[in-house]
């Protein structure tokens, strides 16, 4: 039963500007939306009790829920959790695939395997979530170990925004890989929130 | 000036895998060996030593993956040393089976599994890393080749999971399934998950490898825990 409360959006920090840009854009004010911290996208095991946390924090507060997490590296866990609580989820195995949607996402893995996806969340954090989440600021002679078998940074732009492209860019050169934007806008985000919430996209 | 091959010294080489200090550790082996020191006994009392202090720091959050990454690399450095001088003796390391490990095709990610191998090989198992991006028939064949008693599959991804899967389906078809003993391990790789393929254990870290390696190829020994 409805009763204005609207529907909460849990989703990952790392995906937070896509998906409050999504939502602005298209006027969906019935949706709210809670991140979880990005840092947990290093850390996948964390995110299933993290996600039902936050779940049983808003029980009651909204008229529905949805999580906009893919597996994100919890190997089934987190559909395990949302199972037992009742909720659903995006699909996907990791937000890069929905970002860049499925098929393209896919393309880009047959292509080249060692391709690092970053969003622009990422790319303007990229020295506090990847190279300290990793402990590679107090080892940057490691850098070239851990990264010696990806050849590119893929970076998957919600919008074409000079700053956050030249962190990508900055990032790309630190970790010794090629550089390549795709501007993918929110990918397969809106087209879900759609279907799984009757709205209309602008 | 030669150096006395005693407690201190295992200890010390101990310390240049837990510290990853590559040079350090070549230096004590090459030290060692001039004084006559066993290289089984260097390898058991000093590398295998070292590296298990760092997998259990690991396991308890003590230490960061670049640090067990480099520890791995220099277990490895000094241990490729000692075996040159095993093998040259004629003898040879005890061996509780040989491994095939790899990661799955799909995926490019190596730290872990080459610390996970590392373990395993201080731990008194053959190792045979054959890389990244592995393909079905390179993990069968490498199993023949090597006349393998388990085969040991990784992945950091969730897309290319399945491929274990795949793998274990092979080694049916092909009739080997019940000679090789299937450990999997990584990020998304959960029990229930290597229940569903049907692999016989998943190590959840290097430690939990050799652990449930142990248990799977009947092997008895009081295993490093934290705290």
């Amino acid at each position: 039963m409805e009763t204005g409360k609207g529907t909460l959006l849990i989703c990952c920090g790392a995906i937070a500007n896509e998906v409050v840009s999504m939502v602005r854009h298209n006027g969906w004010d019935d949706l709210h939306i809670q991140c979880l911290p990005a840092h947990l996208h290093g850390t996948p095991k964390k995110i299933p009790e993290a996600v039902r946390a936050k779940i049983h924090a808003a029980r009651g507060q909204f008229d529905d829920m949805v999580v906009l997490y893919s597996d994100c590296g919890t190997g089934g866990q987190l559909d395990a959790v949302l199972q037992e609580e009742g909720v659903d989820r995006i699909g996907g195995a990791h937000c890069y695939d929905i970002l860049a949607g499925r098929d393209e996402f896919a393309r880009m893995m047959a292509d080249e395997p060692g391709s690092f996806f970053v969003t622009g969340f990422l790319a303007r954090n990229f020295d506090r979530l990847v190279l300290r989440g990793m402990g590679l600021d107090r080892y940057p002679h490691m850098i070239g170990r851990f990264f010696r078998n990806y050849t590119r940074l893929v970076y998957l732009a919600h919008t074409d925004d000079p700053k956050l492209r030249m962190h990508a860019e900055q990032a790309a050169e630190t970790l010794g890989l090629r550089f390549e934007m795709r501007l993918v806008g929110s990918g397969e985000y809106p087209q879900f929130l759609e279907t799984r919430c009757g709205l209309n996209c602008r | 000036m030669a150096i006395e091959i005693d407690e201190a010294y295992f200890d010390a080489l101990a310390e240049t895998v837990i510290d990853g200090e590559d040079e350090e550790c070549v230096k004590l082996v090459n030290d060692g060996l001039a004084a006559g020191v066993d290289p089984l006994e260097a390898v058991e009392k000093g590398l295998a030593k070292g590296i298990n202090q760092v997998g259990v720091d690991f396991g308890a959050g003590v230490i960061f993956l670049p640090e067990l990454a480099m520890a791995a690399d220099t277990m490895k450095t000094g241990a490729a040393i000692l075996d040159e001088k095993i093998r040259e003796s004629g003898s040879r390391r005890m061996s509780h089976g040989t491994i095939v490990i790899g990661t799955i095709k799909g995926d490019i990610h190596d730290i872990g599994k080459s610390v996970v191998a590392a373990v395993l090989q201080a731990n008194g198992y053959n190792v045979v890393d054959i890389g990244i991006d592995v393909d079905i028939d390179t993990f069968i064949q490498a199993l023949k080749d090597n006349e393998a008693d388990v085969l040991g599959m990784s992945t950091l991804l969730t897309l290319p999971l399945m491929t274990m899967g795949e793998v274990i389906d092979k080694l049916k078809e092909v009739g080997m399934r019940d000679k090789i003993k299937v450990i999997v391990g990584g990020c998304p790789v959960t029990q229930e998950f290597a229940d569903e393929i049907g692999a016989d254990a998943v190590g959840f870290d290097a430690q939990d490898a050799v652990v449930k390696l142990d248990g799977l190829m009947g092997v008895n020994r009081v295993h490093a825990t934290a705290g």
